[in-house]
């Protein structure tokens, strides 16, 4: 007995079913790898975007109700930080902080001369002066000092701080004593099975975390490589097929 | 100059997958063709027996 699998047929069709997502997933990878250098997370499409059932109303309304930080100042007003926006809750409403609309509030914290905010879209303050933000980058924790001053840990930056709200400067000293640490005293980062897999995956585990975007764009292009040079075989071979059929045509009736 | 890289990086797949679904429109264009000769073939075939 001999065995058909008709893999030829399988291809095409399995191929032709998915060639777009495997396209947007290509071309969504560079993108991806490069997202710090093009600016992509300060370019707003929250409109543009509403109709994709992954950002309709119900999947907003969960993110805006997932809570990641809170605050009761001394005059017993209070703010939450959630997924997509800080509100602050008066009785039993909740109004929303319009400028930080839509951004993940990490944390809050209370400094002598007003709110401070640790969103993913920078360092922002709150002042009898309105909102503000201070500095431009993916904020963490936040934490106010006995002198007074506000420290927040800033991705790729390390501890920012100030005195004042106004002016805001690296925390230059820790960064380098982190830096000077003897191999043996750094604490090695845990490698558990599921980040070994996400590190396979992005291509961390070979280049690290500084040239893994090599890693990404290569797979990215590879992807979208394959689909153009398979969707150019499959265009000519159609439009071969229709132009036999149409000399067939012509032939027997022009 | 990373920004100069990430941006032709993007651009190059950009243009790729253009042309990708220019393809992809342009060969079901003439799939479509292709099968209304092969009807019209078939049909004045059957009307000439």
């Amino acid at each position: 007995m001999q065995l058909n699998l008709k893999a030829r047929d399988w291809h095409n069709w399995v191929s032709a079913l998915l060639i777009v997502p495997m396209l947007l997933v290509g071309l969504t990878t560079i993108f991806l790898a490069h997202k710090k250098e093009l600016g992509l997370n300060d370019i707003d499409l929250t409109r543009a975007v509403a109709w994709l059932p992954g950002y309709g109303e119900m999947a907003m309304k969960q993110q805006r109700t997932e809570v990641r930080s809170s605050l009761t100042l001394a005059d017993g007003s209070r703010w939450i930080g959630t997924q997509s926006g800080l509100y602050r809750i008066v009785g039993n409403e909740a109004i929303a902080a319009r400028e930080l609309g839509g951004t993940p509030i990490r944390d809050l914290v209370a400094a002598p001369w007003g709110l401070v905010v640790a969103a993913r879209s920078g360092i922002w303050t709150h002042t009898a002066e309105g909102w503000r933000r201070a500095y431009k980058g993916d904020a963490w924790n936040a934490q106010l000092n006995p002198d007074g001053s506000v420290a927040v840990a800033v991705k790729d930056e390390g501890l920012v701080a100030s005195r004042d709200g106004a002016t805001w400067r690296t925390d230059d000293a820790a960064r380098q004593a982190l830096a000077a640490l003897p191999a043996g005293e750094a604490a090695m980062e845990r490698i558990t099975l599921g980040k070994l897999m996400l590190d396979l995956h992005t291509g961390r585990a070979f280049l690290g975390k500084e040239a893994e975007w090599l890693w990404i764009d290569l797979l990215g292009f590879v992807w979208v490589f394959l689909g153009v040079t398979g969707l150019y075989l499959w265009w000519r071979s159609q439009t071969r097929r229709r132009d036999v059929a149409r000399k067939q045509f012509e032939t027997l009736h022009g | 100059m990373a920004e100069a890289l990430a941006l032709l990086l993007a651009t190059l797949a950009g243009a790729g997958v253009l042309a990708g679904l220019w393809l992809f429109a342009h060969g079901l264009h003439a799939r479509r063709q292709a099968r209304a000769y092969k009807r019209q073939l078939a049909a004045r075939g059957k009307a000439a027996q």
